[in-house]
């Protein structure tokens, strides 16, 4: 059995500016023809879900990572994660909405287990004189244009301190460009709630930014 | 321009970048290397559920090593201690004898 063709994705110009990329989202019934599909594990239906979602995944993971291998890395890691837990999902948001979810939480989880290596390198700093501290890998994001490397590096170090909510909502918003009412569904909240969120992210990046500024 | 407006401006040029990520197309390893994951995480598994009954294994035999040896250690110590018992009984007896033999005699 192969899987119908129940997805499609806009046909957005890779070179424009976010917010480009988009998946088409489902009826309600291809939807369910697509989970049922998934869940059976027919055939092609898995290669043709990862197929259509893997630049979304791909793209969101590298805007949190901000580095191709790592990106690259999570994006599978999502897609095993869909494929173990096809079985186990609700129908309580749409199957876009809960693939994002999922994506963001392998970059958070992601993200913490390298600040844990960061500070443990940094302990095995202090207990041995010379031991490298190890050190975010720097920016390697393909999408960034070349006038704009260094200073989206240094907004990647600030966006790094961020509090995890306004994190997540700042990048969904300024570089994915999702609405609020998309980054409302995803996170689960208000969008009264995202819109203080991104507020609140802004002025912290802002205040972040202008003291790394100011001492350089 | 003061140097704090010089600042702010480069701030605002920070955050702008943010919206001038583009969109980039994911390598073409994608499903090749979830679908190598999958199947390595299977394997995975199996070999855990080996090793997990391995130790379940070894910590049944020791459960059971453990209550044996103590069941022998109880059979001895009661052993011994009936035997006491008997021991003693004998001295009493033999003494009672010879208390009854030297009563008999006086």
């Amino acid at each position: 059995m192969t899987l119908q063709p129940v997805m499609i994705l806009t046909s957005n110009h890779p070179g424009l500016p976010t917010p480009n990329r988009k998946v088409a989202s489902l009826d309600e019934v291809s939807e369910k023809v697509l989970i049922n599909q998934l869940v059976k594990n027919a055939e092609g239906s898995f290669e043709s879900f990862v197929q259509q979602y893997q630049r979304m995944v791909f793209n969101t993971s590298l805007n949190f990572l901000a580095t191709k291998e790592d990106a690259e890395e999570i994006t599978q890691d999502v897609f095993v994660e869909v494929y173990k837990s096809i079985g186990s999902f609700k129908g309580g948001s749409t199957l876009k909405t809960w693939v994002y979810r999922i994506t963001i939480t392998k970059c958070l989880e992601f993200l913490r287990k390298a600040k844990r290596k960061k500070r443990f390198g940094f302990m095995l700093s202090i207990g041995s004189i010379g031991a490298a501290e190890i050190e975010p890998p720097d920016l390697d994001h393909p999408g960034v244009l070349a006038e704009n490397h260094e200073r989206t590096e240094i907004l990647y170090k600030q966006i790094n301190q961020l509090p995890d909510n306004q994190r997540i909502a700042f990048t969904l918003c300024n570089m994915d460009g999702m609405s609020y009412k998309e980054i409302s569904e995803t996170m689960d909240l208000s969008v009264s709630s995202v819109e203080s969120l991104i507020f609140r992210a802004k002025k912290n990046l802002r205040k972040k930014l202008f003291n790394y500024y100011k001492k350089i | 321009m003061n140097k704090n407006e010089h600042i702010e401006n480069k701030v605002d040029e920070a955050i702008k970048a943010a919206a001038h990520i583009r969109n980039v197309e994911p390598p073409e390893s994608i499903y090749a290397g979830v679908m190598d994951k999958i199947h390595s995480q299977d394997h995975a598994g199996t070999e855990g559920i080996n090793y997990m009954q391995w130790a379940a294994i070894g910590l049944l035999v020791l459960v059971n090593a453990i209550s044996y040896i103590s069941f022998i250690n109880s059979e001895d110590a009661d052993l011994q201690t009936s035997q006491n018992t008997e021991m003693e009984i004998e001295n009493l007896l033999s003494e009672y004898q010879i208390n009854e033999f030297a009563y008999n005699e006086y």
